[in-house]
């Protein structure tokens, strides 16, 4: 067991044991810490995967008082309906989620709002299941088969049980392969489609957990209180649990506990004060406000990270034994793998390509130059699906270009121009992200550790790549901590573990020191040798040069040259465009 | 963790050497209100009711004991409020309980008391705080129940001949308390309500809901809500072309409804505690003199025009658990000993308490009504000239 | 039946003008600054609480947010002092001035006990700069923050803002006098002059912004911005200055919606979020950047939220916002050409 293993096993026996020596009044103050740290956890794990959500607290509400009401009229075990409670709210969630979450950046905050509005308002309109505004008493303690839990140390036992074992999953799912695909989340939506992930499909799942976690946290503290009315459940408790969040850091499952702990401790600690020197109990708001900004100014990170600082470094997941199988190409040089016919985009009245008719082979290694702005990028983007063409068709494989998740699957994959790698995790991690379309390891299996032989057979597949670019001892350093020229060669290992028929290489040698690039063209060579087809655009004319067998010239979004590297080199079009001669030639 | 429990030990022990010290024990009176959110415009009143109550027993030496005021903020938050109140009954050891501002909230509390066996004095409006009494054993309050308001609304309407009432309150728990209070008034009378519609203090629009209230042709309308909301919306049936009767709560009782309804709200009737009318009263009425001390004492104090409804019901509070308590130490109780003196002033409070004139009205407690107000508390008042006057002399 | 719909119709637009105000600051600050100002309906508050402690002869207590803002600014620059001391004197002795002449202002005003619109144009420049300390308070430390980064930013920026408005005035609510008392009746329906009066502020002051970005350099600076603000950065248009001239003006307008609807709901503390919400549903009609499309979604809001009023006036806010997801989904499918 791992120091850090050990460590986190001791804070859990210690968090266990409080609640049976705190004087009574604290016992409730750290019962309710630990429901609101569930749905902070929740918020926690949206924040990473780049979403955010202001009516966390009506998820809680959901919980609350699915669990309440039917327990309270049908004398149903609460147990039990807390469970039919949670999933309930897990549906609800997946049809918000599905509808909402397709919005991305501004739209997202706007529309959880709403929601969070529009849920607590029914709880209070709805006067007649309900109860309204004034709320219901006499809700059941939480029970099973006659079972009554009514011991309050026993019960917030119960609920940091539940509050570790989520920290637990979490934390084994933010190293699984589910885990690294919502690292992705954030900032590199394209990307990760790239590689096979459904983002929009793992931005839902994301959210329906998250709401899970809230719907328990309500269900969870409706039959402590006993007691259920709609206030709890409105905006300002979204707030809160937003607060807890980002002060503990919206960075490990657990800167959600550290948040929840420090939050309610400060609010008692301020109301203290506050009933002290006789100021009135405005003040709290203020004070929770001018937090979170100068958390967010000073230290977005949080707490946790400070606390992290003095932990010892997790222990590295197995990446011993085989890789993953990986497929051997035939040498069937005839075969028409991309077929692109006509393609052309328009932004507003901007042309960017016109025309453009291509064709890649099996095993053909072709170079796609150009000067700046020639459109190389932007056909890279409707090759990879991350952009639609506005005319002409594409046919990968002889099918149409499926949606750009699954492209991956098909054979082909890419790397960018801008490097595209997550500099939350490893340079390895970064790299297993290729394999994710090869392994199947879900959600679920990722929060329960069940994925730990597909995991190691991915890493052990990462790292061999690793190793043949050359990069195998950086494999554990933060990607973001790599110079550039060392990020671009990760984006090619990350590619290699796709094991891909087609590769497109976006400018890879951009940056690169010679005898970087000395490994570079290797690998290229060793690759053709493997008969797998490459696309590059590059820059570096001595490079493309030297390396492939076809040259396509673009320039203003058409085709002006294509053939053996030496035609291209005499044909005047290309010289007269390099030479920012083509104007008068255009014309 | 053991450190806190010690510490709180040592705290305690030092509390109560210095109460001997002084000689004379010490009697705590804890109270939760909601300073902050919702219900903050009433709960701030009543936190200034406390404070002015414990600067005027400062001076007091009768009293067999000293008191100590703690007051916290629940921000109208039911979880708050039972974390409060628990750590006034644990930490605090207070020895009466008051809370809380709002019905939700003081519901909430209600296991959290009755377990620890510690009398509460609510301040909330609801009839369902303190019955059924039974399993109310530890709950009183002071404010007028709507219950008790309504009646003498409704009792007017009949008398006026009319058959139709239309409901309009505010959404939250306050407005939910004057509709229950209607449903069964209005059925016990005779009187059919024939609308109901809602709104909130945020809102910026009420005409929508007076339309439709005017439509349902009532012979009289019964607002429940506070101001603004509660002139805005008197503004609105007026705007609207409706002419008939216009009733409202407790709520209105204050000056920001007159401010704000100006002329609209001329001849607007509510059903209101003495403290609104304590003026218009006969000298004889018991109730005259105590309120205006109390409104003198309050309105120099905080400097306000003219004291509302509010801050009387915790000075109330304040009040009956001080003579409750003065009662059991009288017959013996000491209050040292935490756990005995709460039911010795829980037993004072429900059957020593007679004919005790406070600002909202006279209380008579007993084991089957910890209300203890009657019709002799309720008055109607009549907006006139700007002014809240006596509606019908009682 | 006619008066009803016709009573609907008159409230539901007069609202709906109120939140094209806040709809028009919202996009203003979002297009130039990528901020989704949740806490934009403070500045309504801000502005009516002020109008009816300047109308009431009393000095408003806005000026210990704008002081204490002002003395805040003065703080953050202290970095400065060892460094160039002189240019930070200058920044220094400007706030200061800046400071005085604004207590000066009130003062004048309230000897010369103004008409309503004079005391507007004072509430008007007392609360606007309080728009600019907040971006400098809270943007401009961190320009190239997330958009999630910044909501969560305005909704703590809400929090105190909301938490200092019921410090300095308290709970209760305050009337304020219409820019003109009576009304008018148009067949059965009466209406208040303070709706028309509603109707051509909100239009000039739309025709104020339409002018001043088309006309001004500042304005199309404003506009490049907005566009895009490497872009604007690049031809030599100031960031910040763009930025914070969208929290200033954006402030402005919302305190004006404020003024303007104070005299029909009273001002207290708490009337701005959810206006500043409600403006917000309108002005995602046009994805936040779209000004006519954000006043057609503001005008449906108002609509809606009058019909529902009357129709199902316990569910009239789940209506009201449950509008959104379809607002949104239709955008959605607006935007669905751009990736599959």
């Amino acid at each position: 067991m791992g120091a850090r293993a050990t460590l986190a096993l001791a804070v859990s026996a210690v968090l266990l044991i409080v609640p049976w020596i705190l004087p009574s009044f604290y016992v409730g103050i750290f019962a309710y810490a630990g429901i609101y740290a569930l749905a902070a956890i929740g918020l926690v794990l949206l924040l990473q995967a780049g979403q955010i959500s202001l009516g966390q607290a009506a998820f809680m509400g959901l919980g609350a008082y699915g669990s309440a009401l039917v327990a309270r009229a049908y004398g149903v075990d609460s147990l039990l309906t807390l469970v039919v409670s949670v999933a309930v709210t897990a549906l609800v969630a997946a049809a918000i989620g599905y509808i909402t979450l397709r919005l991305r950046g501004h739209y997202l905050p706007l529309a959880t709002l709403a929601y969070g509005i529009a849920l607590a308002s029914t709880f209070t309109a709805w006067h007649d299941v309900t109860g309204g505004a004034s709320g219901l008493d006499k809700i059941p303690p939480l029970g099973l088969f006659g079972y009554m839990l009514v011991d309050d140390r026993l019960y917030t036992q119960l609920i940091w049980i539940i509050v570790l074992l989520a920290v637990l999953g979490l934390s084994w799912l933010r190293t699984s392969r589910v885990g690294r695909a919502i690292a992705t989340l954030e900032s590199h939506d394209g990307m990760a489609r790239s590689f096979g992930v459904d983002t929009t499909i793992l931005r839902v799942k994301v959210f329906v957990f998250s709401a899970v976690l809230a719907a328990l946290a309500g269900g969870l503290y409706v039959h402590l209180l006993r007691f259920v009315s709609p206030s709890p459940f409105g905006l300002l408790t979204s707030f809160k649990l937003l607060i807890m969040a980002v002060v503990g850091g919206p960075v490990s499952a657990a800167g959600g506990v550290v948040g929840a702990l420090t939050l309610e401790s400060a609010q008692w600690a301020l109301q203290d004060l506050l009933a002290r020197w006789g100021a009135s109990g405005n003040l709290e708001v203020i004070v929770f406000g001018i937090i979170l900004v100068v958390m967010l100014l000073r230290w977005p990170q949080g707490l946790w990270p400070a606390v992290e600082r003095f932990l010892p470094r997790p222990a590295l997941r197995s990446r011993e034994g085989e890789g993953l199988p990986t497929r051997v190409l035939q040498a069937d040089r005839d075969a028409v793998l991309l077929d692109l016919k006509d393609i052309g985009i328009r932004f507003g009245g901007l042309k960017a390509l016109e025309g453009i008719d291509m064709v890649l082979k099996r095993g053909e290694f072709v170079g796609l130059i150009g000067p700046n702005g020639a459109g190389k990028t932007t056909l890279f983007s409707i090759i990879s699906g991350l952009q639609r063409q506005t005319s002409g068709s594409v046919t990968l494989f002889g099918e149409a270009l499926p949606s750009s998740h699954s492209i991956v699957r098909r054979g082909m994959a890419r790397t960018f121009q801008h490097v595209q790698l997550v500099p939350e995790l490893t340079v390895i991690e970064n790299v297993a992200l290729g394999a994710y379309w090869r392994t199947e390891s879900g959600f679920v299996r990722g929060l329960l550790a069940l994925d730990a032989a597909e995991n190691r057979q991915v890493l052990a597949s990462a790292q061999a790549a690793l190793e043949r670019v050359g990069l195998g001892a950086e494999a554990d350093l933060l990607a973001a901590s790599l110079p550039l020229g060392k990020q671009r060669i990760v984006e090619i290992a990350r590619a290699l573990v796709a094991d891909p028929q087609i590769l497109l290489l976006d400018e890879p040698a951009a940056g690169l020191r010679f005898s970087e690039k000395l490994t570079l063209v290797r690998i290229l060579r060793q690759l053709q040798a493997e008969h797998v087809t490459i696309l590059l655009v590059e820059h570096d004319m001595e490079l493309v040069m030297g390396c492939v067998e076809r040259l396509v010239v673009l320039d203003r979004g058409r085709i002006i040259a294509q053939g053996s590297p030496a035609d291209v080199q005499a044909n005047p079009a290309v010289i007269a465009a390099y030479l920012g001669g083509s104007r008068d030639k255009a014309a | 963790m053991r450190v806190v429990s010690v510490a709180a030990a040592v705290a305690a022990l030092m509390v109560s050497t210095a109460a001997m010290a002084a000689d004379k024990p010490e009697l705590r009176i804890g109270s939760v209100v909601a300073m902050t959110g919702p219900a903050s415009a009433l709960g701030l009143p009543e936190k200034n009711a406390l404070e002015l109550l414990q600067e005027q027993i400062a001076a007091d030496t009768s009293l067999p004991f000293t008191i100590k005021f703690i007051t916290y903020d629940d921000g109208s938050d039911p979880t708050k409020a039972v974390n409060n109140v628990r750590k006034l009954i644990t930490e605090d050891r207070a020895h009466v309980v008051i809370c809380c501002t709002t019905t939700p909230t003081s519901m909430a509390i209600l296991e959290t008391v009755t377990q620890a066996k510690v009398p509460n004095i609510s301040l909330a409006l609801g009839q369902s705080v303190i019955e059924p009494v039974k399993d109310r054993h530890w709950i009183f309050k002071t404010p007028s129940t709507d219950q008790l308001q309504v009646t003498g609304l409704v009792d007017d309407m009949v008398k006026r001949g009319i058959k139709k009432v239309a409901f309009l309150g505010l959404e939250d728990s306050f407005g939910e308390g004057g509709w229950i209070a209607l449903q069964s008034v209005a059925k016990a009378k005779g009187v059919e309500i024939v609308a109901s519609e809602r709104f909130s203090r945020t809102d910026t629009n009420f005409t929508p809901q007076a339309l439709k209230v005017r439509q349902a042709s009532p012979g009289a309308v019964y607002i429940h809500a506070i101001p603004p909301s509660s002139a805005l919306v008197h503004q609105a049936l007026k705007r609207v072309g409706y002419t008939g009767p216009i009733y409202h709560s407790g709520g209105s009782a204050n000056n920001a409804f007159i401010s704000i309804g100006k002329k609209d709200v001329d001849g607007a009737l509510l059903g209101t505690t003495p403290v609104l009318v304590y003026t218009d009263l006969p000298d004889s009425n018991p109730l005259k003199p105590v309120i205006s001390k109390f409104a003198a004492l309050y309105e120099k104090r905080f400097n306000v025009a003219k004291v509302d409804i509010f801050p009387g019901q915790s000075w109330d509070a304040g009040n009956v658990a001080i003579k409750a308590a003065a009662d059991a130490v009288k017959a013996g109780a000491k209050l040292d000993d935490v756990d005995a003196s709460r039911a010795a002033i829980r037993d004072k409070i429900e059957n020593g308490i007679k004919e005790f004139v406070g600002v909202g009205g006279i209380f008579n407690y007993s084991p089957t009504d910890h209300l203890g107000l009657d019709a002799r508390s309720t008055f109607i008042s009549v907006v006139k000239n700007d002014e809240f006057r006596l509606y019908d002399a009682k | 039946m006619t008066d009803t719909i016709l009573f609907l119709l008159v409230d539901g637009l007069t609202n709906g003008l109120v939140y094209a105000l806040l709809a028009l600051s919202l996009v203003l600050v979002f297009t130039v600054t990528r901020v989704v100002n949740i806490a934009q309906g403070e500045y309504v508050m801000l502005g009516a609480l002020t109008l009816a402690d300047l109308l009431q002869g009393r000095m408003p207590g806005t000026l210990y947010l704008l002081v204490g803002g002002l003395a805040l600014c003065v703080l953050l620059d202290a970095p400065r002092w060892r460094r160039d001391w002189r240019r930070a004197l200058a920044f220094a002795g400007g706030l200061i001035v800046a400071a005085v002449a604004a207590v000066a202002l009130t003062r004048g005003a309230l000897a010369l006990q103004l008409p309503v619109i004079g005391m507007m144009a004072v509430a008007l420049v007392l609360v606007a700069p309080i728009g600019v300390l907040i971006y400098r308070f809270t943007v401009h430390p961190i320009p190239n923050a997330t958009t999630i980064v910044f909501v969560i930013i305005s909704v703590g920026v809400s929090m105190i803002v909301q938490g200092l408005g019921l410090l300095i005035w308290g709970a209760n609510p305050y009337p304020v006098d219409p820019i003109a008392s009576g009304g008018l009746m148009m067949g059965p329906v009466f209406i208040p002059y303070q709706s028309f009066a509603i109707l051509i502020v909100a239009l000039l002051s739309m025709g104020g912004l339409y002018l001043f970005s088309e006309f001004t350099l500042m304005g199309k600076a404003l506009q490049a911005s907005a566009m895009n603000r490497l872009g604007a950065q690049f031809c030599g248009i100031p960031v910040n200055m763009a930025g914070g001239l969208a929290f200033l003006l954006a402030a402005a307008f919302s305190a004006i919606s404020g003024m303007l609807l104070a005299p029909l709901i009273t001002a207290n503390y708490e009337m701005g979020f959810m206006v500043g919400l409600k403006g917000f549903v309108g002005a995602a009609m046009g994805g936040l950047v779209d000004y006519p499309l954000s006043l057609v979604g503001v005008m449906i809001v108002g609509g809606l939220e009058s019909t529902s009023a009357y129709l199902a006036s316990a569910y009239r806010d789940v209506l009201v916002f449950s509008l959104l997801i379809p607002i949104l989904l239709w955008r959605n499918a607006k935007q669905r050409v751009e990736t599959r």
